[in-house]
């Protein structure tokens, strides 16, 4: 049992790292320019966007199931790329699992974004800074926690993703059986101590992830001059 | 230095919104901008800083031999290439850096970070976080960072308006042997006309988002002319 729960676990957090680290490179520029710009059609696509928060992740799985298969978008490009098949591997699962947690950490990055004063950045511009000095130097590191909290909270939702990571990773023991699947598959097993081993675990990552989140994104106030202008409030 | 500024700013489409107005030019080395809370002073340093929405304005703005704005060419210099420094009423400095590193990022150089330091009495300050400041401390540092940046116009926005006044009559002495010595133009912005008095060679006078009197501070007396304040 332990190895077999080691195994899962060891999968889980790199089916997780990997899907958190897809969702900052993609979400993070696109939650910038969403909470700083407005334009035409911007409401419809935030709601494209967050859909994966209200939708089954069992049909967001079907739909990926389709993209990965042999002859989709995403398992073409993935052959070529690589002369193997995407569907049943942990690389699919962590895509899922990624899509998945997308609008937990794009919502967290976006109220982190629109939380940085406006001034500051234009008043490290009148210093002479470039725009995107001034990103690195003065937007990203005042939205940083905002950011890590959203990046943590996507983390522990990739973490215990199901639906759609079993839609197209499958349940093999060893290679995508995640923590989550390997809840599901000991319980039709018969074996519920396992089961619940399995549980237990998730529950404990789960439960801190959650509370290193809560307290990076708590209602943080910085002093800009008197005024005191809060921060994040994810 | 030569301002040649004929604008108008309209904060939003609806005819209530703040409007501020200008067809003025003069040469000055020290301008005071003079006026009651909510006349456009404060506007005036945004729309030369470059800080309010180009779309809404209208005309031009041209401070020495740079054109900052000009509706009918499209033109609309960047902030970052402006050389303005800017002293706001809020300081707005940098709430994640320390004193020292909101000095730094200025790019100044150590030799003139120390002397700045050592002529406005930082030294104690350097390692603190601004929310760690008092609201004058806040506004010396700024100051400071305005100084180091040591752009061709300095805009100071009631830079004084936190401090006491034996402080004040300190800053105010340094700030004109500096502008003396180190031959700075700047506008200074303020409700106070023993300030502007003091500082200035060059007076416009604001209200309700017009100029009521400009000219040379000399001829200027405030008491008559805007005794309202």
């Amino acid at each position: 049992m332990i190895d077999a729960l080691a195994s899962s676990l060891l999968l889980s957090l790199k089916i997780a790292l990997v899907a958190m680290t897809l969702i900052c490179a993609i979400a993070t520029p696109l939650a910038w320019v969403l909470a700083r710009t407005n334009f035409r059609g911007k409401f419809l696509i935030e709601s494209i966007l967050l859909l994966p928060l209200t939708l089954p992740p069992v049909s967001i799985g079907l739909v990926l199931l389709y993209l990965m298969a042999p002859r989709g978008v995403l398992g073409t490009v993935w052959a070529s790329l690589t002369g193997h098949q995407l569907l049943l591997t942990w690389q699919a699962a962590a895509v899922a699992a990624g899509v998945i947690a997308f609008p937990l950490y794009l919502r967290s990055a976006m109220a982190a974004f629109a939380s940085v004063p406006r001034r500051l950045e234009m008043m490290a511009e009148t210093l002479g800074l470039d725009p995107w000095v001034c990103w690195w130097r003065v937007t990203l590191p005042l939205a940083a926690r905002g950011l890590a909290a959203g990046a943590l909270i996507s983390l522990a939702r990739a973490l215990g993703e199901f639906g759609a990571t079993t839609m197209v990773g499958g349940a093999i023991p060893g290679e995508t059986q995640t923590l989550a699947v390997g809840i599901y598959n000991n319980v039709m097993n018969g074996e519920e101590a396992t089961a619940a081993a399995f549980a237990g675990v998730s529950f404990m990552i789960a439960l801190m992830a959650t509370i290193v989140s809560r307290w990076l994104g708590r209602d943080t106030v910085t002093e800009v001059s008197d005024t005191k202008v809060r921060l994040h409030e994810v | 230095m030569r301002f040649e500024l004929d604008f108008t700013y309209q904060a939003g489409a609806s005819p209530n919104k703040f409007c501020l107005h200008m067809t003025l030019s003069w040469q000055a080395k020290f301008t005071g901008v003079y006026g009651p809370s909510g006349s456009g002073k404060s506007t005036l340093l945004d729309v030369l800083l470059g800080l309010k929405d180009p779309a809404s304005l209208r005309g031009t703005v041209r401070v020495g031999e740079r054109s900052l704005f000009d509706r009918s060419t499209e033109t609309w210099l960047p902030r970052q290439h402006r050389n303005m420094s800017w002293v706001p009423q809020d300081s707005l400095l940098l709430p994640h850096l320390t004193v020292a590193d909101n000095l730094a990022i200025v790019g100044g150089g150590d030799t003139a970070i120390s002397e700045c330091v050592s002529e406005l009495g930082l030294g104690a300050l350097m390692t603190k976080k601004p929310w760690q400041l008092s609201g004058g401390e806040k506004q010396i540092v700024a100051l400071a960072r305005a100084i180091l940046r040591s752009g061709e116009l300095m805009l100071l926005d009631e830079p004084f308006a936190a401090l006491d006044a034996m402080r004040r009559k300190e800053l105010l002495a340094l700030l004109q042997n500096h502008s003396m010595t180190r031959d700075i133009n700047a506008i200074y912005v303020s409700h106070r006309a023993d300030e502007i008095k003091q500082l200035c060679d060059y007076v416009i006078v604001l209200e309700a988002g017009v100029v009521k009197w400009h000219g040379p501070q000399d001829s200027w007396q405030p008491y008559t002319e805007a005794d309202n304040l």
